[in-house]
């Protein structure tokens, strides 16, 4: 497989024969195959720490080869995420964030049901819902429902 | 040994361990770990407590991730109080990552955020609506109290040189705004009763502050964390993120500049059929509101004005308007009058696309002092549109 760098960074390609972050850290030959070249290229070494401090060489490995190549990238990038979170926090982890985003969640919902109540609250006082039966040719009533006619309003269109 | 026990005591040993072990159903089992690992479970395990025997499928996602070294290794570095916690952290990203192996958690997050941005959009144009409806209550409520034949009233019937100071409506929630779609200005559809899609680009990184998660005594282990073990694996939705609490203030004179550059009637008129698609597609994805709308307008034969009169009401009221501007139907009348004239006069399509754009301006001018600007842009498209009358 030609060793292609696919990493996100802006770095220029390195030489071919180069070792990833993994193999370096492992302390091992990076061959042509090498699964982790393409995700963790040697200029950040630390995605790779992180990753192998959480989880383990041998696990993202096999991991990665369960999934479609197109799809590594992504993959390597949620567990470099989730590895960092992890360290950052040990009890729990990105699992933290996603708790402060359901309470923001649930948080919203709330305010979405308060306020869509008193928007019927104010729509029903209004009573904005009828629609004009008939043509009464005076100032409408219920001035928030659509004018019958018109032809009341001394207002003409002139270009 | 055995002999320095006194055998009655024996007996009372062997006896209550009989006793245990048949109110545990049996030998003692292993947890999950040790079961999976094959080896014996002692009273030492430090996985034991948070394994129950039957959670093989648990375990054997936790172990696929993390490994059991790493998982001792947190728990490790953890407080002793937390250990729990820890470990209901480790086993629900474990069992994320199962359910997605691509995103894991990550995904679970940018669903989070996709749906608070909703959320927020939702609230805007909620709040905006119903601020509207106060203002509008409270015209009313001036108009009321003055006489009703005065110049002056029928001014502010008609809603011309209402000089409108204070807030206006649609900026209430505007610290809450949080949308990074550069190519469309934000425009509230809660009138269009349609939901705004937008395409964001590129994904930010996350970066949750550390202090955020240890600030929660408690996490929330909601109804969307539970882990079924007869999930099925769907694949996430991979929705961009956004980076957490990005505010966004919104400018509502940003939707005047789009239409300022209408100006060159010729060039206008030519691309005609460039604009329309452009006028509909800021309006909304869901196409078929706006079909049905077209179809009821082209089903006008003969148009007489009143034909028409209805046909624009049919259109308002499929778009969600009837009831929906607070800022003075009888201005929405007004300029309805004005179509409707016009509309005597040209084709289902024209109209739909006079109506389009005047439905923008519409939700646009939310103050009564841009509805003279609102007017005078409106004819000029108006007369764009179907020529000088």
């Amino acid at each position: 497989m030609q060793h292609i760098n696919m990493s996100s960074s802006s770095s220029s390609t390195h030489h071919p024969s180069a070792p990833c972050a993994a193999c370096k850290f492992l302390r091992r030959k990076c061959i042509k195959g090498c699964v982790f070249s393409p995700y963790f290229p040697p200029e950040d070494p630390i995605k790779f720490t992180n990753v192998h401090k959480i989880f383990g060489a041998s696990n993202v490995s096999k991991l990665l080869n369960e999934i479609e190549p197109h799809q590594r990238e992504d993959a390597v990038n949620s567990l470099a995420y989730e590895a960092e979170a992890r360290l950052k926090d040990p009890v729990y982890g990105c699992v933290g964030a996603i708790s402060v985003l359901q309470r923001q969640v649930l948080r919203l919902q709330k305010e979405l049901d308060a306020t869509n109540a008193d928007l019927i609250r104010f729509s029903s006082n209004q009573n904005i819902l009828n629609m004009p039966q008939t043509t009464s040719g005076n100032y409408p009533q219920n001035p928030h429902a659509l004018p019958p006619n018109y032809g009341t309003y001394s207002w003409n269109y002139n270009p | 040994m055995h002999h320095f026990f006194p055998s009655f005591l024996t007996q009372i040993i062997l006896h209550l361990l009989t006793q245990i072990m048949t109110l545990k159903g049996g030998t003692s089992q292993a947890c999950a770990a040790c079961k999976y690992q094959r080896k014996r479970c002692t009273p030492e395990c430090a996985l034991a407590p948070h394994f129950r025997p039957e959670q093989t499928e648990i375990f054997k996602n936790a172990h696929k991730l993390f490994g059991v070294r790493n998982i001792l290794r947190i728990l490790e570095q953890v407080d002793p109080a937390m250990k729990n916690e820890a470990m209901r952290s480790i086993i629900y990203q474990a069992n994320m990552r199962d359910r997605s192996p691509v995103h894991g958690c990550l995904g679970v997050i940018y669903q989070l955020q996709y749906q608070i941005r909703q959320a927020e959009k939702e609230l805007y144009t909620v709040f905006s609506q119903l601020e509207l409806y106060k203002q509008n209550q409270r015209r009313q409520q001036e108009i009321t109290l003055s006489p009703m034949d005065s110049p002056e009233s029928q001014q502010l019937q008609l809603g011309m040189g209402v000089e409108q100071s204070g807030n206006p409506g649609l900026t209430l929630f505007q610290n809450e705004v949080n949308d990074h779609t550069p190519q469309q200005p934000f425009v509230p559809v809660a009138a269009f009763q349609i939901s705004y899609s937008g395409n964001e680009n590129g994904s930010d990184v996350i970066n949750v502050d550390s202090k955020d998660s240890m600030n929660m005594n408690n996490v929330m282990w909601g109804q969307q964390i539970c882990y079924n073990e007869n999930n099925d694996k769907s694949q996430m939705v991979n929705t961009q993120p956004l980076t957490f609490q990005d505010e966004v203030t919104h400018d509502y004179d940003e939707i005047y500049p789009f239409f300022d550059t209408i100006d060159d009637t010729q060039s206008y008129i030519d691309s005609k059929e460039a604009n329309e698609s452009r006028y509909i597609c800021c309006l909304s994805s869901d196409s078929s509101q706006l079909k049905e709308a077209t179809q009821s307008i082209q089903h006008v034969a003969g148009n007489t004005l009143k034909n028409a009169q209805l046909q624009v009401n049919k259109c308002l009221e499929i778009y969600g308007l009837v009831g929906g501007l607070g800022f003075g139907y009888v201005i929405l009348g007004v300029l309805m009058e004005d179509i409707a004239q016009i509309a005597v006069a040209c084709t289902g399509s024209e109209l739909m696309q006079a109506l389009t754009i005047f439905l923008e301006f519409a939700i646009g001018a939310s103050e009564l002092t841009k509805f003279a600007r609102v007017r005078t842009e409106f004819m000029k498209i108006l007369t764009m549109f179907f020529g000088v009358r």
